[in-house]
């Protein structure tokens, strides 16, 4: 019996032992916490249409992040990123933000391609209070939603209508404009504002004429604006859009004196062999924009792609990327609000511009009307960044 | 807007739409009319050829419309092994089968090209010069495409008229067993048809390499409209094909200039049914 007390004791004592070792392991364990990886979601498409355009913005995301991780991360912990693929479909988005948040536990989505699967999927990040970073969404209602976590580094449509309306007005001064819009809403509500714009600035009326996006053939929309003769036809398209638009243009004889796109026309792969030339084209970031924050930029994207040129869709990425680590270094707890809460009051040099956002999450941008001259686009408009006069002749169609 | 000018262009552009939707339909009609097969993946077969015509040219300067005579015999070595694995078995399967199966080989297929040449969308960078007919421009590479697709046609009616092995296609296309009782090899029958059917897919392919983007999915969007135009010809006849495709190109283009381009793109759907309510055995069909 006595034996068996003894045992017994010993047993308890054993017991004891192995519990106080097992929590001294766990507070050694709970400082490591601290050096944790901080979780970024990301949701781009990777498939589908979008796909290459995703892929893109994707490399730009993660061009800056390995980056932070290369020097030490953010306060000694690295940054792990998650990503899904969208489709950039709008019911794909939802899904994939609500596994990012809910399984993953990220505490940040950088986001989509397009305005669609941006505005289901920053839905969800509101209702989990964690924070959505877009970097290519153009739609005037994202904004009009009253989300507090959504962040856009678009600066949206109608300062870059306006631009370009007062370009056209000051510089090109047109007698008659056909406009070219796609059947996407941030397209029918940009083309809207120009035409507005444009009428009340020159006094001209834009005849408009819609086509379905990423459509392969607009020769219905060109034959009728043909026959319109007009002095500039102004496009409202994706990339794709742009080089069918071109094509097509110089396949029916359609050659205005000038033409107008938005982005940069050599982004899509289907323009390949076109001659861009005299091709007006208006974005917020062009390559080769000077500025210190976009030459360090396009040297570290040459450097890590030496066989490709930078293009917009990495560099929007790369600064949405810029906005959300320099909001984890400032946060006063890395969690939804506190990272929110430190994004709104970002104040950053990116390579597209100063970053700094508005009440209502859209970034603070201008825009600039740059023009194809010799192969390579230099900026025509405004006056504050024109490195080249804008030339005024007809688009000459191939190389 | 209702000008000469607009009208004969938006005709001309029609009939452009129509050579690339005959080159789809000619391989659909064919296959079903003699096989009684819906083979799902007949525009993965344009979709594989028009990426084939695309590298040659841009990586090796091959003119597509020569590369377009490189497309036939590789498009025959697929074809034949589809044809082995896959069509073969099918043949007297439950519709469902027939439908699944080649749906697979259409997904699978697609799911390749996307593996090998991502989903960008691309473009051959080629052009011919315009041409002006009065107030209408024909576009080259169009022009030439429809000189194509006559010279196929041609092609077709000399095969089917006036060889041995034509002549079995057709009367196994009337009537399989009579043509077995006949004695006509309708094995060997199925095996030519269903690479005739592949050989123009590939020429239709480098077509539309000309004048569409060229992306993985390409196919897909095309086999909705051969589904119109065979549907309204009447299933497996080329002379309906013929007709199907220049009734549905020009009445997109139509509908496209002088009506709406978001109404366009349902034309193909309202033509399957109404066709399907109203004559269900289409323009040149006859009623089983």
């Amino acid at each position: 019996m006595a034996a068996r007390t003894a045992f017994q004791n010993l047993a308890g004592r054993l017991a004891i032992a192995v519990g106080a070792t097992a929590l001294s392991l766990c507070a050694h364990v709970a400082p490591a916490a601290a050096a944790d990886p901080i979780k970024v979601g990301i949701v781009v498409p990777l498939s589908g249409a979008q796909a290459g355009s995703g892929e893109l913005v994707l490399r730009g995301y993660r061009l800056h992040i390995d980056e932070v991780n290369a020097s030490g991360g953010v306060a000694g912990r690295k940054i792990e990123l998650f990503t899904e693929d969208d489709r950039a479909d709008a019911t794909t988005s939802t899904s994939a933000v609500e596994k990012l948040i809910s399984q993953r536990g990220v505490v940040a989505i950088l986001g989509s391609y397009g305005s669609a699967p941006t505005t289901t999927g920053s839905d969800v990040s509101e209702r989990h209070k964690i924070p959505y970073i877009a970097a290519h969404a153009g739609e005037l209602r994202l904004h009009q939603r009253g989300l507090r976590f959504f962040f856009n580094i678009h600066p949206g449509g109608p300062p870059r209508d306006v631009a370009l309306a007062t370009f056209f007005a000051e510089v090109l001064k047109p007698k008659s404009v056909a406009g070219l819009h796609s059947n996407q809403a941030w397209s029918i509500e940009g083309m809207k504002t120009l035409a507005t714009a444009l009428k009340e600035k020159a006094g001209v009326e834009i005849r408009q004429d819609e086509f379905p996006a990423n459509t392969p053939d607009m020769s219905g929309q060109l034959t009728r604006i043909k026959a319109g003769k007009p002095d500039l036809v102004s496009l409202y398209g994706l990339d794709s859009d742009n080089a069918t638009f071109l094509r097509q243009a110089l396949e029916l004889g359609l050659n205005p004196r000038h033409i107008s796109v938005l982005g940069d026309v050599r982004a899509s792969k289907a323009a390949a062999g076109l001659n861009f030339d005299t091709v007006l084209m208006c974005d917020d970031w062009f390559v080769g924009l000077p500025g210190a924050e976009n030459e360090k930029y396009e040297r570290l994207y040459r450097t890590k792609f030496p066989k490709d040129t930078p293009d917009r869709f990495a560099v929007k990425a790369y600064a949405a990327a810029q906005v959300l680590v320099d909001a984890l270094k400032r946060a006063r707890s890395i969690d939804g609000q506190g990272v929110r809460d430190a994004l709104s009051a970002t104040d950053i040099p990116t390579p597209v511009g100063q970053a700094k956002f508005k009440e209502d999450g859209q970034r603070l941008g201008t825009f600039v009307v740059a023009q194809y001259q010799k192969g390579a686009p230099v900026v025509v408009y405004p006056e504050s960044a024109r490195t080249s006069d804008a030339q005024l002749r007809n688009w000459r169609g191939f190389r | 807007m209702l000008s000469f000018e607009v009208l004969g262009q938006t005709i001309v552009n029609g009939i452009a739409a129509a050579s690339i939707y005959m080159m789809i339909s000619l391989g659909l009609a064919l296959v079903f009319g003699v096989m009684r097969v819906v083979n799902l993946a007949q525009g993965e077969f344009m979709m594989l050829a028009a990426f084939g015509s695309f590298w040659l040219f841009t990586l090796y300067g091959v003119d597509p419309y020569l590369s377009m005579v490189a497309m036939i015999p590789a498009s025959l070595l697929l074809g034949y092994a589809v044809y082995r694995l896959i069509i073969r078995r099918l043949l007297g399967a439950d519709d469902i089968n027939q439908f699944l199966a080649t749906f697979g080989l259409a997904l699978m297929l697609q799911g390749i090209a996307q593996y090998l040449w991502s989903a960008d969308l691309r473009r051959l960078p080629y052009v011919l010069p315009s041409l002006e007919v009065g107030d209408v421009t024909l576009a080259g590479v169009r022009v030439v495409n429809i000189g194509v697709c006559l010279a196929v046609l041609a092609f077709l009616a000399w095969f089917l008229g006036w060889t041995g092995i034509g002549r079995s296609v057709r009367a196994t296309a009337s009537n399989r067993m009579g043509a077995m009782l006949c004695g006509v090899d309708v094995r060997r029958v199925d095996a030519t048809t269903f690479l005739l059917g592949t050989a123009i897919s590939a020429v239709g392919g480098t077509m539309l390499a000309l004048v569409y983007f060229v992306y993985p999915s390409v196919g897909a969007g095309l086999i909705f409209k051969g589904f119109a135009v065979v549907i309204l010809g009447g299933m497996g006849s080329i002379a309906g094909v013929i007709v199907g495709s220049l009734v549905l190109g020009i009445t997109e283009a139509m509908v496209n200039v002088y009506v709406s381009s978001q109404l366009s793109a349902l034309v193909a759907f309202a033509v399957i049914f109404i066709v399907l309510v109203s004559r269900p055995q289409g323009l040149f069909g006859t009623a089983r």
